[in-house]
């Protein structure tokens, strides 16, 4: 019907045959090398940081290690209760923070995207309230049956916001409607477990302190647990770059391209709540990660996803295992929950960033 | 009227709320551009949302190359029609080759190397985009940024174009820059455009054909010298104007105190 031929005649069919005089080398990437060369330093800091805090981390505590009691325990030697602070407390302890960081992370960076709102993190699709409200429940109405906690929150987590999504998906599943959907359900959740806080009055301080976020008492179990998911979690992470960049494009834009927005959107949100949910799972409502680092992340490096995703997982890592250290040690023997120290040092932390307003010559 | 048609819409009708679009007929052959022109609110881009299949109608029919637009999977949509909507993201986080190349996605996919294609570099060239191509997007003016979602939407190799307003906000001199680009492309290359546009002296300039949009109906369709008379202006756009044939193209001027009443509710100033 319309040939082939006909398309070809114009300047843009006949690119092959013409010398492309005006391009500088055959195969042209698609940003500027300097922006690449940025993520890779930030890239290596973070790593470098990472391994040097975690290093760290496994000497101070409630108990001091000098390097050489480190180092002997983790080749089996040394005294016993080295041994076991080292093995049984301080390294799956690591672990688990670098993980849940990451998850984390990874999840409030790809909320931002899906949700195109700056203000966007795993609470928004129900996952405090889902995993708040299940964890509510069985520290109060099962104190004796905690087993089931970490599953429990991870399911809370993931059945609220499919049915955040499946209640926005009625109005079309538009960012705007799946936010307000959100806070609809976030605060019907709240209410109820409010309301089992209320009535079981005398029994809520290990609820608070899972509401606040906590790593205190994490061992191998929870992280043995936790692995399997957290890394399929992060692997999918990066194959969440291409379709945050095509929703990027706006709905229509990415519509008329024949790209499928509401059921890449679907899928985006599916895997954000699941890292959150692993994340949760292991360490109760850590707030402010999800928030905050993508932002840190996006100041160093700048807005591109395909360095915005890999960053914030590894400096959400960082970042949590710097503020669980931070946590047990200030007021040592003392341990704050780790998301209470996390938001306030954090949070400052990010003002002193914010009020910099350039840094590095990336602008906000 | 069109024979070979690349588009042809048949008896659409739309209604949501108080405004409903009755009867919308028309087509567009190759190689046409025809201006879909009337008064804010009329529907115009009401009319590019059925055609896109964002809105559904509530009758009538979408062909496009004879096939029902329903019949076309997404991607093999996107190689045939490209669109543009008025109001297009300009903080994105994406360099223009980046943008340009996902334009690229119908034919490549999610998954493709992060590389500038054939295609998607010559439609930078074409627009004048290619040193602009290593720069974000939020970085450009107006006009840049327009002429670049135009290559985005050139590197789908579409055979019609949807445009929405697409000289919104942009300066005089802008907005004949970027219709002359369009209607040059589209005559070498033999693509059919849509487009909606608000000055009309400016759509007569570039288009084969005028439809004309008033109180939910298509009121005429024809070339811009014949449709473009006072009376439709008075008709359609509650204008008393008159209509001057310079350089061959009608160019619309308004009268003193020109305006009658439909577009009313704002009061005249008082000294």
């Amino acid at each position: 019907m319309y040939a082939r031929s006909t398309r070809e005649a114009g300047p843009l069919g006949r690119g092959r045959d013409r010398a492309p005089v005006l391009f500088s080398s055959a195969d042209e990437p698609l940003y500027p090398p300097v922006v690449r060369r940025r993520a890779w330093l930030f890239g290596g800091l973070f790593v470098v940081a990472l391994v040097l805090v975690a290093w760290w981390a496994l000497f101070v505590g409630s108990v001091s290690l000098s390097p050489g009691e480190v180092w002997a325990a983790l080749r089996g030697e040394g005294r016993t209760a080295a041994q076991n602070i080292v093995w049984d407390l301080r390294l799956p302890r690591i672990l688990a923070g670098a993980l849940v960081g990451s998850a984390l992370a990874a999840s409030g960076a790809i909320l931002q995207g899906v949700l195109r709102n700056p203000l966007a993190d795993p609470s928004l699709i129900g996952v405090s309230a889902g995993a708040g409200l299940v964890a509510a429940a069985l520290y109060l109405l099962f104190p004796e049956n905690l087993a089931f906690l970490p599953l429990g929150a991870f399911l809370g987590a993931l059945g609220t916001t499919l049915f955040i999504y499946a209640i926005a998906w009625l109005r079309g599943a538009a960012p705007v409607t799946l936010i307000l959907v959100g806070l609809a359900i976030n605060a019907v959740l709240g209410a109820a477990m409010t309301a089992l806080m209320v009535v079981f009055g005398d029994r809520v301080a290990p609820v608070v302190l899972w509401h606040a976020g906590r790593l205190t008492g994490v061992s191998w179990p929870e992280v043995h647990m936790a692995v399997p998911y957290a890394a399929v979690g992060i692997l999918l992470t990066f194959f969440a770059v291409r379709p945050l960049k095509m929703l990027l494009l706006g709905d229509e834009v990415a519509a008329s391209l024949g790209f499928p927005v509401r059921t890449a959107r679907f899928f985006l949100i599916a895997l954000a709540s699941f890292l959150a949910g692993t994340a949760v799972s292991v360490a109760g409502l850590l707030g402010f990660v999800g928030l905050v680092v993508p932002h840190i992340v996006r100041l160093l490096v700048g807005g591109d996803y395909r360095h915005v995703l890999p960053l914030s997982l590894l400096f959400g890592g960082l970042f949590v295992v710097l503020a669980d250290t931070g946590a047990r040690t200030v007021l040592a023997p003392f341990e704050l929950p780790v998301g209470v120290f996390l938001s306030s040092v954090g949070g400052l932390f990010f003002l002193y960033l914010l009020f910099r307003g350039r840094v590095g010559g990336v602008n906000v | 009227m069109c024979e070979d048609r690349v588009l042809e819409v048949e008896g659409l009708a739309f209604a949501r709320g108080t405004f409903a679009l009755e009867d919308i007929t028309f087509c567009v052959g190759p190689g046409e551009i025809v201006a879909l022109v009337g008064s804010n609110g009329s529907g115009k881009s009401t009319i590019l949302r059925l055609v896109m299949g964002f809105l559904r109608p509530r009758a009538g029919s979408v062909r496009l190359f004879g096939r029902p637009r329903k019949e076309y999977r997404g991607q093999e949509l996107a190689r045939l029609l490209a669109f543009l909507p008025q109001e297009v993201p300009t903080r994105l986080p994406l360099s223009v080759a980046e943008l340009v190349q996902s334009g690229r996605y119908p034919y490549r996919g999610l998954f493709a190397p992060l590389r500038l294609d054939e295609v998607a570099r010559e439609a930078l060239e074409v627009t004048g985009t290619w040193d602009l191509r290593h720069r974000n997007v939020g970085e450009l003016s107006g006009g840049e940024r327009q002429r670049v979602y135009l290559a985005m939407a050139l590197a789908q190799r579409p055979r019609l174009f949807l445009l929405d307003e697409p000289t919104t906000f942009l300066d005089l001199a802008h907005q004949v820059e970027f219709l002359d680009l369009l209607e040059r492309l589209a005559r070498q290359e033999g693509f059919s455009v849509l487009l909606v546009l608000h000055d009309l002296s400016l759509a007569a300039r570039v288009a084969d054909r005028f439809l004309v949009l008033a109180r939910g109906r298509l009121v005429a369709d024809g070339p811009p010298a014949e449709v473009l008379t006072e009376e439709l202006l008075r008709d359609a756009f509650g204008l008393s104007a008159a209509v001057r044939i310079v350089e061959g193209v009608p160019v619309v001027v308004p009268h003193r105190k020109g305006l009658l009443g439909t577009t009313r509710d704002v009061p005249e100033l008082r000294a």
